[in-house]
């Protein structure tokens, strides 16, 4: 085929899903690696030995399953949890999230959700001060050409990014937004909310599901102050892939509305 | 070819295959019972009946080449499953006596069975008048043909309105106009190169909500035009060979069930095994011949954008892979799968990552769509 190497990756994108978000994901954790070697070896360590034991375990009684997708949200909690956090407290929020929010639905792809921010919610549920935290900015910039890849191949849908970051500058009055705002929300919006299994499939579910997302990391983090919250994040995230499938079966509703009156 | 073409552009055409055998598919008259009317070691000529629908004998499906029938493969109830036949010279264009209206010069010369209905893909009941007629010159087989013979194409397609009281539509990608526009002859010349007979169906006359469209290749199209303007009986179509790399290798000329194994050989196929030109069949791609993987347990489908691109169905395209995954015939139905065919599901099937066959799920969820009717 004489397609170009961008159609080439779009048509690709599929079957390569999960390696492409791991090589995504793989030069901010190596920078993670590098700065913070006491915090972050231990967390890798154990989250990943909890994920691919949680994923072994149901691909043994299944008797099916690929079981390296579950890697993709192991390394999003590396990056994202907070340094003081113990390792066995992740490996516990890890797997209740993988178990409840992939696992128990047939695999990675069948649930509903963003499993890598259930996981972060969750650790902010049992162990309170455990909040999602904004990784360190070399981290940040690291992570920037990898999302650029997902937005290109099409693993996360753009329209979510760009709605959800004009949702939160409508909310926030669009004012003073530097690098220091800029960078954690695309991060966000591109490996949490633009999630290919969590996000909406229709177009206009997905504008309305960003402006959501957008809306909701505005309301949410107002009560911590001004600026950024990651945890407020993580909720608006949450609570918009909770309403995913309702936006994308009313999004076909109408559709099918004002086609059954154009045909009569 | 044609006495009545001013300028062809090629003075012979391309290489033309000249078969050992010709195997005639009871396959590609898809909805019909079709019964032998021939026995093994009878002496056929150029379009003499070879099979025919039990229930309506008119639909039949005649020789391609004159010579001797060496095998007819029967299976319960004397259901035809092939006939080969060993032709004695190579295939040409005969002169016959065409007379009648074009419903009955195309089911007389077998060419009915070239149409297809939409929704079902079936073979369509001569009775019925479609809401239109979609004439397929997307590949490069048919542009060919086509610019070979503008005349006998412009004859065809006014002779098809015959059978519709709606257009007929020429669909081809962009370039100058292959026939002229008139009467109820319509042209579609969108540009986009890799949408399909389903994108144009869906844009141009859906049947999603009701209706019956009919399609047929335009190399039908231009065989039913030199029947009806030249008096030729016309076995032979133009067939695109592509290499196992990709590459279109190039064009063959070949009757209709003509083995296909010597010029697959050449076109650098490893293992070509017989392989008869069957029905509307203009391009010949090894990665569409590839053994679809064993059904397992599926994978989850990955909504990418260029998996959505494969369908006409627009923003419905994701969840209609999800209904046919899990065989639920009515949202399918809601989602609009009564525009599709099994072939338009190649391109998902090839892309989605879950291994689904969405061309057998889809035949399964249509079938059970058909038996409600």
């Amino acid at each position: 085929m004489r397609d170009g190497s961008v159609t080439a990756l779009r048509k690709r994108a599929a079957r390569d899903a999960t390696a492409l978000r791991l090589i995504a994901l793989a030069p901010p954790a190596v920078i993670l690696f590098l700065r913070a070697p006491g915090t972050a070896w231990p967390h890798a360590l154990a989250v990943v030995t909890a994920a691919l034991a949680c994923a072994l375990i149901f691909a043994e009684l299944r008797g099916r399953g690929p079981i390296f997708e579950v890697l993709v949200p192991a390394l999003l909690m590396v990056l994202f949890a907070p340094p003081e956090a113990a390792p066995w407290q992740l490996a516990l929020a890890l797997s209740l999230a993988l178990v409840l929010g992939a696992l128990v639905f047939g695999g990675a792809g069948f649930g509903f959700l963003s499993t890598g921010a259930l996981a972060l919610a969750l650790l902010a549920f049992s162990f309170p001060p455990l909040a999602a935290v904004v990784p360190e900015t070399p981290v940040l910039w690291a992570a920037l050409p990898g999302g650029a890849l997902l937005l290109l191949a099409g693993l996360a849908p753009w329209r979510v990014v760009l709605a959800g970051a004009a949702g939160f500058a409508l909310a926030t009055g669009a004012g003073g937004s530097g690098f220091a705002q800029g960078a954690p929300l695309a991060v966000l919006l591109v490996y949490f909310a633009a999630d290919p299994f969590g996000a909406p499939v229709t177009g206009p579910g997905q504008w309305l599901s960003g402006l959501m997302v957008g809306g909701l990391i505005a309301l949410l983090g107002a009560a911590g102050g001004p600026g950024f919250d990651m945890s407020a994040g993580v909720f608006a995230v949450l609570l918009a892939g909770l309403f995913a499938p309702l936006i994308d079966a009313g999004v076909i509703a109408v559709a099918d509305w004002r086609e059954g009156v154009s045909h009569g | 070819m044609s006495c009545l073409e001013p300028h062809r552009k090629r003075a012979f055409g391309p290489p033309a295959i000249v078969p050992e055998t010709v195997t005639l598919e009871a396959q590609d008259m898809p909805g019909l019972r079709p019964v032998a009317c021939v026995e093994e070691g009878a002496e056929v000529a150029l379009g003499t009946p070879v099979m025919h629908d039990r229930a309506r004998p008119a639909i039949r499906v005649v020789a391609p080449v004159a010579g001797r029938v060496v095998r007819v493969e029967t299976g319960l109830g004397r259901r035809v499953i092939r006939v080969v036949i060993r032709p004695a010279g190579p295939a040409r264009a005969a002169p016959v006596r065409a007379v009648g209206d074009t419903r009955e010069l195309m089911l007389i010369h077998g060419l009915w069975c070239d149409l297809r209905t939409r929704p079902f893909d079936r073979v369509p009941d001569p009775e019925v008048r479609p809401k239109a007629i979609l004439v397929n010159a997307l590949d490069g087989a048919a542009v060919a043909a086509a610019q070979a013979a503008p005349f006998a194409l412009g004859h065809g397609l006014r002779a098809l309105c015959r059978l519709t009281d709606g257009p007929v539509i020429l669909c081809q990608h962009g370039g100058a106009a292959l026939a002229p526009a008139e009467g109820r002859v319509e042209l579609d010349t969108v540009a986009p190169r890799h949408d399909g007979m389903a994108h144009r169906l869906r844009r141009l006359c859906s049947v999603a909500h009701g209706g019956e469209v009919w399609t047929l290749d335009a190399q039908t199209a231009i065989a039913l035009g030199r029947l009806c303007g030249e008096g030729l009986f016309d076995p032979t179509r133009l067939v695109e060979i592509v290499t196992p790399m990709g590459e279109v290798a190039g064009l063959r000329q070949a009757p209709l069930g003509a083995d296909l194994a010597e010029a697959l050989k050449e076109a650098g196929w490893t293992t070509p095994a017989t392989r008869p030109l069957r029905r509307n069949e203009s391009r010949i791609d090894p990665r569409h011949d590839a053994v679809p993987p064993p059904d397992g347990a599926l994978g989850p489908i990955v909504p990418v954008p260029a998996l959505a691109a494969t369908l006409p169905m627009r923003l419905r395209a994701i969840p209609l892979l999800h209904a046919l995954q899990i065989g639920d015939a009515e949202t399918a139905r809601r989602h609009g799968c009564l525009d599709l065919v099994e072939g338009d599901m190649r391109a998902a099937s090839a892309i989605c990552a879950s291994g689904a066959d969405y061309g057998a799920l889809l035949r399964r969820v249509l079938d059970e769509l058909e038996g409600e009717r």
